[in-house]
């Protein structure tokens, strides 16, 4: 079996990383459009990504996936490292690839959920401790408030406001960098 | 055109945005004053002057000329000095630029791009530069008036006086000049001089459209006057490549193959590789006249040429090229897969009879 293009990058060969970016360019500019707002913004980050598939190119491994959910993997990553990166600041280091693992090509549905749900636990910690400690039982547990309150020791009132205030907060801190798109492994818009 | 070099060259134009911001980041990390010294618009100044030597560097790498980049370095520091630049700052950005190239792109990329860099970072000679040969193109005529005409026709340009400048060049048909000189020794050096100027910020963009706008109008007010030679039967294709958009130097030459006795198809600035093809095919001239107006279109020079070559219909048209990227590096047009190259427009009508009687 002839060596895949990402093979062929990690081997060294000129012609495949310019051939990277003519096969999968339609991909990836597709990918970026849908996270980010700005046509600029998506042409900067799609050659971000492409440095990023270079450098990773040699730990692409057939067996495991098809190159395109390889490239979709590392495509979606970056997206949404830059998408966090732009919505705050200080700006925060990016998820190191080598921490990544592969997926299959049907897992991607699975990537989301777990991007959405670290992605809410992140703005969740972002909460007053106060706020946090409530909407955790609130949401998380399903406590009703006056279980909440009798448990934490705290005023019926405060414990309602704990939880009308820190909804509001976290839909903030969501909406910040957060309009998730749901992608097909090539990367085009699932109907 | 060498396959690997081309390829090398495409993809570091495909990812210069991310690299021209990465280099800005690092040099703004070792130099935290910058925003203090270089005003609110700063970084969008740095990215734009680093990827412009991004975009340089790949066409340097495409037709493997250190020369060619260094020359472009040397030009780029003498205009950003002007403006109040600091060489320093200058060296650091691309020692910058070059420490990402090397750390983010594959080595298969970065190894054509690094030597030709570090040529630039060190004293490598400088060949002659377009200006240099323009301007020695003037003085070495050793006429008074010539250098009168311009220095005369350069100042009513930039009091955007059109009249006065058409009536001062049009004057020296009375007094003796011929088509070719006026074309050779005023319009071009002038030209050049506002290409220099604007350049250097001393010229806005509508003072340099200005000048083109009036040369290209003594130009057709010149037309009348040709003392056309008898018809020669040889026809040429002038062009340029996609994307060029400058088209004075080509008309130029055009013109003077007309007054030559030749015919002429004009495609002007700006033309699809394809087009260019088909219309070799229908007219099957004896010369194609490509004409480069920056070194930034010379990797797209290369493809026309190519693209050519690799019709049998055409392979065998006489292709001729020139303009300024060819007057600092030497052989660039053996590179690119011309057959001959000339640094002037009467030199373009020589080297083209040449050609074509061989």
């Amino acid at each position: 079996m002839s060596d895949t293009l990402l093979q062929k990058v990690a081997a060294g060969e000129t012609a495949a990383v310019a051939a990277c970016v003519d096969a999968y360019g339609g991909l990836v500019w597709s990918l970026a459009r849908r996270f980010l707002d700005h046509p600029s913004e998506a042409e900067d980050a799609v050659q971000e990504v492409f440095i990023e598939i270079w450098k990773n190119a040699a730990r692409f491994d057939p067996t495991v996936a098809s190159e395109t959910t390889f490239v979709a993997m590392i495509a979606r990553r970056r997206l949404i490292d830059r998408r966090r990166r732009d919505a705050r600041r200080p700006v925060n280091e990016s998820t190191p690839v080598d921490e990544l693992s592969i997926p299959s090509p049907n897992t991607l549905d699975e990537i989301d959920i777990r991007d959405e749900a670290a992605h809410a636990a992140s703005a969740l910690g972002r909460l007053k401790p106060d706020q946090r400690r409530v909407l955790k039982l609130a949401v998380c547990q399903g406590w009703p408030h006056q279980l909440i309150a009798d448990r934490l020791g705290m005023p019926l009132g405060t414990v309602k406001t704990h939880v009308r205030r820190g909804l509001i907060k976290l839909r903030e801190e969501l909406q910040a960098d957060h309009h998730k798109p749901q992608l097909n492994e090539s990367g085009k818009e699932a109907v | 055109m060498d396959t690997t070099a081309k390829q090398a060259s495409y993809v570091i134009d495909s990812v210069a945005k991310a690299v021209a911001n990465w280099t800005v980041d690092e040099h703004a990390r070792l130099n935290p004053q910058m925003p203090e010294r270089y005003g609110a618009s700063w970084r969008a100044d740095w990215i734009g002057h680093t990827l412009a030597q991004l975009h340089m560097l790949a066409q340097a790498v495409a037709v493997r000329s250190p020369v060619l980049f260094a020359n472009s370095v040397r030009w780029t520091h003498e205009s950003f000095e002007a403006r109040g630049i600091t060489e320093a700052d200058l060296k650091q950005n691309a020692r910058c630029m070059r420490e990402i190239l090397e750390k983010e792109l594959p080595p298969a990329i970065s190894q054509n791009a690094l030597p030709i860099l570090d040529a630039s970072l060190t004293s490598l000679p400088v060949q002659a530069t377009d200006t240099g040969n323009q301007n020695a193109g003037a003085q070495d005529a050793g006429e008074s008036l010539v250098k009168e005409v311009v220095l005369k026709y350069l100042t009513a340009i930039l009091e955007s006086d059109r009249v006065a400048a058409e009536s001062i060049v049009l004057s020296t048909l009375d007094r003796g000049l011929s088509v070719p000189d006026i074309y050779e020794k005023i319009l071009s050096p002038a030209q050049s001089r506002l290409g220099q100027m604007w350049h250097r910020g001393e010229i806005s963009v509508a003072d340099e459209h200005f000048g083109s706008a009036t040369t290209q109008a003594v130009m057709s007010q010149l037309r009348p006057s040709f003392k056309r030679a008898d018809r020669n039967g040889r026809l040429v294709v002038g062009t340029s490549t996609p994307g060029d958009l400058h088209e004075i130097g080509l008309q130029m030459v055009v013109d003077l193959f007309e007054l030559d006795g030749w015919g002429v198809v004009y495609l002007g600035a700006n033309t699809p590789i394809a087009d260019v093809v088909e219309l070799l095919k229908r007219r099957k001239p004896d010369l194609l006249a490509l004409s480069v107006s920056t070194a930034l279109m010379l990797r797209d020079a290369g493809e026309l040429i190519e693209t050519v070559r690799a019709d049998h219909d055409v392979a065998q048209t006489k292709l001729l090229i020139g303009g300024p990227p060819f007057r600092s590096v030497e052989g660039l047009w053996r590179e690119l897969g011309a057959d001959g190259c000339a640094l002037t427009s009467t030199e373009a009508v020589k080297v083209g009879n040449m050609l074509v009687s061989v």
